[in-house]
């Protein structure tokens, strides 16, 4: 990890407190707000949202005061596993959980450097037959297995 | 004697067939993921909520209640053997029981942190079965401002007493809370932040958005990194178990402590057994007559955190079903499964439930001594675990979380959420956010409002309402003494360099 002159992470989550609390603010202006004796569904969202934006303020002020060292986050793995559960998702409903299921393992497989082909297929194969096992057999949880939409 | 006919309906409940077997098999899932870097109690407890969803509601706590409690025994195998915590509780026994596995002394590391735990859930469970009933009383006289005031007590306590920076908890709690309020209002049957969209009008998926905050961005954090244990320091003796006579003769008083800085920590809504573990290796460091031996392989150092953090992990329930406050993220997660089934949390489940509180009380025991049998003759087993391959288990466990959220509903759009969240949760590590709180947030969101709204109501809009009730005005107290400690201790903080905090906790 490199180090940096100002504190990279704090300046990032400040930023991003500062929008979350300003996107509810400004989406909760739809809301009737009400007065403290009879608040209307706006007031706490209102509220917490500001509280937010300053909370945010304060966060990302303070990473100017002192150094930090520069994030690194995981590309390889955030993209690969978020995918392959995308993945499931999609094809969960439409080619059914066998697909699904050997989608999420080879695409998640890709996380990992070391993983081979080979190993990735063996295992995905395994999964697929406990999942089987446990969830539709074992459990009995109705699931559509197998479908082809075309 | 109440107590007596309690505990013996408890047992009644908790000696069936059905709910011994549903607690073997979560204290066995429980030591397993807590044995296994990288796979927590509360993506485990996430993964498994499904599941309960078919069982009655007793059998169901009991075994998430297991896992729960299981974790914190298998938690210290891997920061014995690897000098990584199996889980986030465990991250302090690795400063002791690291440099006890290198000088030879695993064996007994391994057995002491059972012997250790164990003391610990006693301790707490005659706590829980002492008081909790009483204060479940005191409880049924809170009105909506006592309520609001508890929650801002313990959102607070949880956001600041965690590590790292204040603020970054207290802004993690506010966007849980944020989360908890997306859906239909009760009140005004207003749909907020849902986007028209019409999957969210019942709110966020409590399980999607646990197994993307911690499963998910946990695996994306760990593949590639975790260890595993080689085959020569996985071989553990039964008689390398046994400790010498200096070594129990110096546990003594560190387990008492532990375990009275553990249930303290437990009863406060908020705080779990990770920052329990960590003040009880601080409390230990201070009254020691020759600190220096501290991270040198200290029996005490483990002892202490090990009684500590399963005491706060067993007295967590007490807040959680007294009170309906969740004591940490996984407390959070039972009052979903409370929910789920139909149950109101507060302090009428004992009066209502006593089938229940009893029973989960009685279970603790048979649960704690199912592990005592699982962890000190069978470690050996446990070790082994070490050795799967994380390239094998991390796609097992993506596998496990998808099909666990798609089966709730069969509804494909909770997955999608699980991608949203685990964005989220993964970001949020990024920035140095403790994505913990953010559970507790999302779970009191609606119940935060709905006490406010009413307390002011009542009011009629007058905020004082808040010190001129003695309860509120108590919590509102503690609220303050406790934001002074955070100022004091961070102010102290930046006088004297911070001790270096330990890898991956």
């Amino acid at each position: 990890m490199r180090e940096t002159r100002i504190d990279i992470r704090d300046l990032l989550a400040g930023t991003f407190a500062i929008g979350l609390g300003a996107a509810a603010v400004w989406i909760a202006q739809d809301y009737p707000f009400g007065s403290l004796r009879r608040m209307g569904p706006g007031y706490f969202p209102t509220s917490l949202g500001w509280i937010l934006i300053g909370l945010g303020t304060v966060i990302a002020g303070g990473a100017f005061l002192r150094g930090g060292l520069q994030p690194r986050p995981a590309w390889r793995n955030l993209i690969a596993v978020l995918a392959g559960i995308l993945a499931f998702a999609l094809l969960v409903e439409r080619f059914g959980l066998i697909a699904a299921t050997a989608a999420l393992i080879c695409i998640t497989a890709a996380a990992d450097r070391e993983s081979s082909l080979r190993g990735t297929v063996i295992l995905a194969a395994c999964l697929v037959a406990m999942t089987l096992g446990i969830f539709f057999y074992g459990l009995g949880i109705p699931f559509r297995l197998w479908n082809w939409p075309f | 004697m109440a107590l007596i006919d309690n505990l013996a309906l408890g047992f009644d409940t908790a000696l069936s067939a059905t709910t011994l077997f549903w607690c073997f098999a979560g204290v066995t899932l429980g030591t397993f993921i807590g044995v296994l870097p990288g796979v927590g109690a509360l993506a485990t407890v996430s993964m498994l909520l499904p599941l309960t969803f078919h069982l009655d509601p007793t059998t169901a706590l009991v075994m998430l209640a297991g896992i729960y409690y299981g974790a914190q025994y298998g938690g210290s195998t891997a920061s014995i053997l690897l000098n990584l915590p199996g889980t986030p509780s465990a991250a302090v026994t690795c400063l002791d029981g690291y440099p006890m596995a290198k000088q030879g002394r695993a064996g007994v590391a391994l057995a002491m942190t059972t012997v250790a735990s164990f003391f610990g859930s006693c301790v707490a469970i005659v706590i829980i079965a002492k008081f909790a009933a009483p204060l479940a009383e005191v409880a049924l006289r809170f009105g909506p401002a006592e309520y609001f005031s508890m929650m801002v007590l313990g959102l607070l306590a949880a956001a600041t007493l965690a590590q790292g920076s204040p603020f970054k908890g207290v802004a993690v709690v506010v966007i849980g809370l944020l989360l908890g309020l997306v859906g239909t209002d009760v009140n005004t049957g207003m749909q907020r932040f849902t986007f028209g969209i019409p999957d969210l009008f019942d709110g966020l998926n409590l399980v999607a958005v646990a197994m993307g905050l911690f499963g998910v961005a946990e695996v994306i954090a760990n593949v590639g990194k975790v260890r595993t244990v080689s085959g020569d320091a996985g071989r553990i003796t039964l008689r390398s178990l046994i400790p010498t006579r200096d070594d129990v003769r110096r546990s003594w008083f560190p387990m008492i402590r532990g375990s009275g800085v553990g249930a303290f920590f437990g009863i406060l809504p908020g705080t779990g057994s990770s920052i329990a573990a960590f003040m009880s290796y601080a409390v230990e460091k201070r009254v020691a007559k020759d600190p220096s031996r501290f991270g040198k392989g200290a029996i005490e150092g483990i002892m202490a955190p090990e009684s500590a953090n399963n005491s706060a992990a067993q007295s967590a329930f007490i807040p959680t079903l007294t009170l309906g406050i969740p004591g940490d993220a996984v407390m959070a997660l039972m009052l979903g499964a409370l929910m789920i089934h139909g149950i109101a949390p507060g302090p009428r489940v004992v009066v209502e439930h006593p089938q229940l509180f009893w029973g989960l009380i009685a279970s603790f025991w048979i649960g704690n001594i199912m592990l005592v049998i699982l962890n000190l003759p069978l470690v050996g087993i446990w070790v082994k675990m070490l050795q799967i391959p994380y390239r094998i288990l991390y796609p097992s466990i993506l596998l496990f979380i998808c099909i666990g959220v798609y089966s709730i509903n069969n509804n494909a759009f909770d997955v999608l959420q699980v991608v949203v969240f685990g964005l989220l949760g993964y970001g949020m590590m990024i920035m140095g956010f403790e994505p913990a709180p953010l559970l507790l947030g999302y779970i009191l969101g609606p119940l935060m409002e709905e006490h406010l709204r009413r307390a002011l109501l009542l009011s009629r809009g007058d905020m004082t309402v808040f010190l001129t009730r003695p309860i509120s005005a108590g919590f509102l107290t503690a609220t303050f003494l406790l934001i002074a400690f955070v100022t004091w201790s961070a102010l102290r903080r930046r006088r004297r360099p911070a001790p270096a905090m330990v890898p991956g906790a």
